[in-house]
């Protein structure tokens, strides 16, 4: 019985994939994608920070299958090529509602990423300071730097009417990775890493040890704040990466997803969710929540808003001080550190004779917060009509506890068409520690 | 199996000479293309180039099937890349104002006596305020007065666009 099934499903497959859906033309292949020049001009220098085309190539076999693919080449600071492919998937509409996507994706997490990052969609020559660095125009360390990964994602939409409607992203994808595992970004010393140390990095031990603890800030020494004794253990903000690479350095797919629901045009919210395992041994996690809110109360005016919660497990390194002082080590272990290696206290007693040979390495959980509020306004309500193709755009963002830190942006464009623009824009960065830093841009961009 | 299993939840096709489904389509252009950006001209890409592009947006902009035939069906029916203005029929030069505005899907962008959408100006509005000579340079170039307008550049006849003002200055 089942064999015929299977035969019969085999038999109806192509006539399923390949059924036309629409009368109109069909055609096969097109292409579009953006293109921007970016000066820059800080207290320092005067440059051309950016020079970038991102050409999208779009594919279509049949109705239900689609292929799109955005190649990405820049010219570096030093004048070399760069070339990145931000996203190269295929799409199987299932049926009215559902889209199964397959490769490298655009990760539907918030909002920004995934919609509103091309150029010429971005109004300011910049990213919200919740993004960080990506494409070099950092100064603020971001939340999540994640724009795209390996895997596949399912979409379902329901739709209400033609306005309302609700929408569900759900993603499996290969997930982070780390570069340097405790080099963070307040930690600017070569810091060895674990597997260097005489570290124990038992799984056993791990499981049971009371490291889930949440801690919010991370001060240099995270264990300074906690007792009078020297405390041997820093946790610092790993480096993770977020590249969609092909190979999965762990067991653990990373996992989430977007819920939405729009009342269009004017106003859209979303909430996503993100979790992955970073490390080769999938004990050390990275999660991240978001809420983003976009409210367009006319044509002319938009506002959006998104908030980002992160919690990444940090494992202990050993401090600096304590891998110059060995006596130390010996003297003034951790109370809790003892608790999660041994249960009974001869065995702690143990412990800390061999502490230095046998020590498990404990883990916490630091959480970081971020959002970004923008406002844009078109002028062509107003009169008279050399306005009209004017419009004027602020946006404040802000990462709160690790590398804590603050941006304000206003910008003035003048768009040339409906898809091509001139941006001037200004901002000014200000971080917890270390002078404000002010910048001026211009962008010409354009989408094609 | 599964595949099939789900497909199997389709609906029938959308009939695309239908004019309710012109006019279904301009008024999902106005609402899904401006939740990001600015809604792209028609004259952008080819009638071809669209149905490529438009599974694309399908997917970005969490669009039905229904809705993605009904945007291509208002996109490939105003002067895309590969047409000229009398290469598209079908709209009778006897046409009433009322019957020439449904037929363009005017109302997907506009208000006209409070119904309608948002994106561009209120009608009633505009031509009390700028006049039927804007209106009628409007209709027969949509970037006249900005250059970043994406209304789209109707395959529409002088005489036709004079029906129109004359719909609109009736009062």
């Amino acid at each position: 019985m089942l064999k015929t099934i299977f035969v019969i499903s085999i038999v109806c497959l192509p006539f399923h994939i390949f059924a036309a859906e629409s009368e109109l033309e069909q055609g096969f292949f097109t292409f579009a994608g953006y293109t921007d020049l970016t000066f820059g001009n800080t207290e320092n220098a005067s440059d051309l920070t950016q020079f970038k085309i991102a050409p999208i190539f779009l594919i279509q076999p049949s109705d239900r299958f689609h292929i799109e693919a955005e190649f990405e080449l820049a010219a570096n600071d030093k004048g070399e090529t760069e070339s990145e492919i931000e996203y190269l998937d295929l799409h199987y509409f299932v049926n009215d509602y559902g889209t199964l996507t397959f490769g490298k994706i655009l990760l539907p997490f918030a909002h920004f990423g995934p919609h509103l990052h091309p150029s010429w969609i971005n109004p300011l020559p910049t990213q919200p300071g919740i993004y960080g660095g990506h494409h070099g125009d950092g100064l603020m360390e971001g939340l999540v730097p994640i724009f795209s990964d390996v895997g596949v994602s399912y979409q379902h939409v329901f739709p209400i009417s033609d306005r309302h409607r609700i929408f569900a992203d759900a993603f499996v994808v290969n997930g982070p990775d780390f570069t340097t595992a405790h080099a963070g970004a307040h930690h600017d010393l070569d810091v060895p890493h674990p597997d260097d140390m005489n570290v124990n990095l038992d799984p056993d031990h791990d499981a049971d040890a009371p490291h889930e603890e949440e801690h919010e800030a991370a001060p240099d020494h995270e264990e300074e704040a906690e007792g009078e004794h020297l405390q041997i253990f820093d946790f610092a903000l790993p480096e993770l990466e977020f590249e969609g690479r092909l190979h999965d350095n762990n067991g653990d797919k990373a996992r989430g997803g977007r819920l939405g629901y729009a009342y269009l045009p004017g106003f859209e919210l979303g909430v996503s969710y993100y979790q992955g395992a970073y490390d080769n041994d999938n004990k050390l996690e990275f999660r991240a929540e978001s809420v983003d809110i976009t409210w367009s109360p006319s044509s002319s005016l938009t506002f959006r808003g998104e908030y980002i919660k992160t919690r990444t497990d940090s494992l202990g390194v050993l401090s600096d001080d304590v891998l110059h002082d060995e006596d130390a080590l010996h003297d003034d272990e951790p109370e809790h550190e003892e608790e999660a290696a041994h249960d009974d206290h001869d065995e702690e007693e143990h412990a800390e004779d061999e502490v230095h040979l046998d020590l498990v390495a404990p883990t916490r959980t630091l959480s970081r917060d971020g959002w970004y509020v923008q406002a844009s306004w078109r002028l062509q309500s107003l009169a008279p009509s050399w306005l009209d193709p004017i419009e004027i755009v602020a946006r404040h963002s802000r990462v709160n506890k690790i590398s804590q830190a603050e941006r304000w942006s206003l910008g003035v464009n003048y768009w040339l068409s409906s898809r091509s623009v001139v941006k001037f824009s200004f901002d000014t960065t200000k971080p917890t520690f270390g002078k404000d830093v002010n910048r001026f841009f211009i962008q010409i961009s354009h989408g094609f | 199996m599964i595949i099939c299993v789900l497909g199997s939840f389709d609906l029938a096709y959308s009939d695309e000479s239908d004019s309710s489904v012109f006019a279904r389509g301009a008024e999902l252009y106005s609402y899904n293309c401006t939740r990001c950006h600015n809604p792209r001209p028609a004259d952008d890409y080819t009638a071809k180039g669209w149905s490529v592009v438009m599974p694309h947006m399908r997917e970005k902009a969490h669009m039905t099937r229904d809705e993605t035939i009904a945007v291509e069906t208002f996109l490939s029916s105003t002067l895309t890349a590969d047409k000229l203005i009398g290469q598209i029929g079908g709209l009778s030069e006897q046409a009433t104002g009322e019957e020439l505005i449904a037929q363009f899907g005017c109302q997907g962008c506009h208000q006209i006596d409070g119904a309608g959408g948002t994106l561009g100006p209120i009608l009633g509005s505009i031509t009390a305020a700028k006049g039927s000579d804007f209106i009628f340079m409007k209709l027969r170039d949509p970037t006249f007065n900005n250059p970043a307008s994406s209304m789209p550049k109707y395959p529409i006849s002088n005489a036709q666009i004079e029906t129109i003002v004359n719909f609109l200055t009736r009062d």
